[in-house]
């Protein structure tokens, strides 16, 4: 009996210990969709399995060349922080594509991600 | 020594307690990768989790008996890179009978994580504590056991384009030693083992989600897994009599947003581990997630001692 009460303790001790959240915004959908083929998009719009922070999180944007493309600041959606939205600066020449994402949640966890979309 | 009913209550009570408030969590990031909890062998990260249960049968165990094995266990972060873990659970055979296993209490240091080589491991030391077995497993708890014991991951990540499609893979392996406290017990040996096995998985969310948008929103949540976990004697093992043995266990890994879900196959590997094919399977819930939100490490920003602690 006392082992059993000791194993309940020390559990109920461990939960009660806790105190709020901890989670990692892992990526759920982007547009354009990874792998995808599109038209000139006008924005990368990244849905996340939990609320990110704008200014902590980002995006990258390279040609298959390796240049660098100007984006716009990150924002959330509104009423929705799990969905991040970056502005693209200019139309996009046809080609490959390569995103680079890095986010943070809003209990601080960082995850990031890579991948490539085509511009027909 | 409790009794069988009264170590149920206290279970159903501990676990009710656990749900209720925080569901569970078990997996492992580092950078992009996420290496699910694994049956077989421990995964590399150090998070809040909770595997509750997990269930196996094998037809044939080493002694030749029917063998149903339960057990839960449940990591709880202190600090970032620190956690404890209690386990336990029961066990049936047939013919043998029923009984309680140790409880087990493991402290766990995420020593290092690089996140853009999807690269991490672990460190803990494990020890199964004497006395606390019941039934047929009383006189198995006889004397402490220590196990110290490191993991650790690797996704393929960083593979060059012409091999994109491989980048899902990962590999995670575990090593440890058991060591009972004492050699001899009564005249009789105790014996030593080396704990060690290693799994290969393919992720189809690491797939969906770095390579190409799976539409099925069930495929892109599967990790096909193939795990091996051997135990090898390494002290009175010949005096004893006991030799390698170790399990195949293919299986697969539903992997939801809160929780995962993961079945595998037992397929005995050696002689001595017994013959036929079992099955294991394993619930394990991502505390961490869960929208009670009542679940973090104790000390969020750790005590300033080393990395993680």
């Amino acid at each position: 009996m006392r082992t059993n009460i000791l194993k309940i303790a020390t559990s109920l001790a461990f939960v009660f210990a806790s105190t709020t959240a901890f989670a990692h915004a892992q990526l759920e959908k982007a547009i354009p969709p990874v792998g995808g083929t599109v038209a000139s998009p006008r924005e990368i719009q990244l849905d996340f399995s939990e609320g990110v922070e704008p200014r902590f999180s980002g995006v990258t944007l390279t040609s298959s060349g390796g240049a660098s493309v100007p984006l716009g600041r990150a924002r959330v959606e509104a009423g929705d922080a799990k969905v991040l939205i970056v502005p693209i600066a200019k139309p996009l020449a046809p080609g490959a594509y390569t995103v680079h994402w890095h986010a943070v949640s809003v209990d601080t966890h960082h995850t990031q991600g890579t991948f490539e979309f085509t511009v027909q | 020594m409790p009794s069988i009913p009264m170590r149920f209550i206290a279970g159903a009570i501990a676990a009710t307690a656990a749900l209720w408030l925080t569901p569970a969590y078990p997996h492992a990031v580092c950078g992009a990768r996420i290496f699910p909890a694994t049956i077989a062998i421990d995964d590399p990260g150090v998070l809040d989790e909770l595997t509750l249960p997990t269930v196996s049968y094998v037809p044939f165990n080493s002694e030749g008996a029917h063998e149903w094995d339960a057990s839960f266990s449940w990591t709880k972060t202190i600090t970032p890179g620190l956690s404890v873990v209690i386990s336990d659970g029961p066990t049936w055979t047939h013919p043998g009978g029923y009984g309680w296993n140790a409880l087990s209490t493991e402290l766990q240091w995420q020593a290092l994580c690089v996140p853009d080589a999807e690269f991490m491991f672990k460190v803990g030391f494990d020890i199964s504590w004497a006395g606390t077995g019941t039934g047929t497993l009383a006189g198995s708890g006889g004397q402490n056991t220590y196990s110290p014991l490191v993991a650790a991951g690797l996704g393929f990540g960083t593979l060059p384009p012409a091999l994109k499609y491989l980048r899902p893979f990962a590999i995670t392996a575990e090593f440890s030693t058991t060591s009972p406290g004492q050699d001899w017990t009564n005249g009789n040996p105790n014996v030593s083992t080396f704990n060690w096995g290693f799994t290969l998985q393919y992720s189809l969310p690491y797939f969906n989600t770095q390579l190409a948008a799976i539409d099925n929103n069930f495929l892109k949540r599967l990790i096909p897994i193939a795990e091996f976990a051997f135990q090898t004697p390494i002290y009175n093992g010949a005096v004893a009599g006991a030799v390698t043995t170790g399990y195949f266990q293919p299986g697969v890994i539903y992997e939801a947003d809160k929780w995962q879900i993961a079945l595998e196959a037992m397929i005995p590997m050696t002689g001595a581990t017994g013959h036929g094919a079992g099955v294991v399977g394993s619930l394990d819930f991502y505390l961490d997630d869960i929208p009670a939100r009542i679940d973090q490490p104790i000390f969020l920003n750790g005590l300033g001692i080393a990395p993680g602690i």
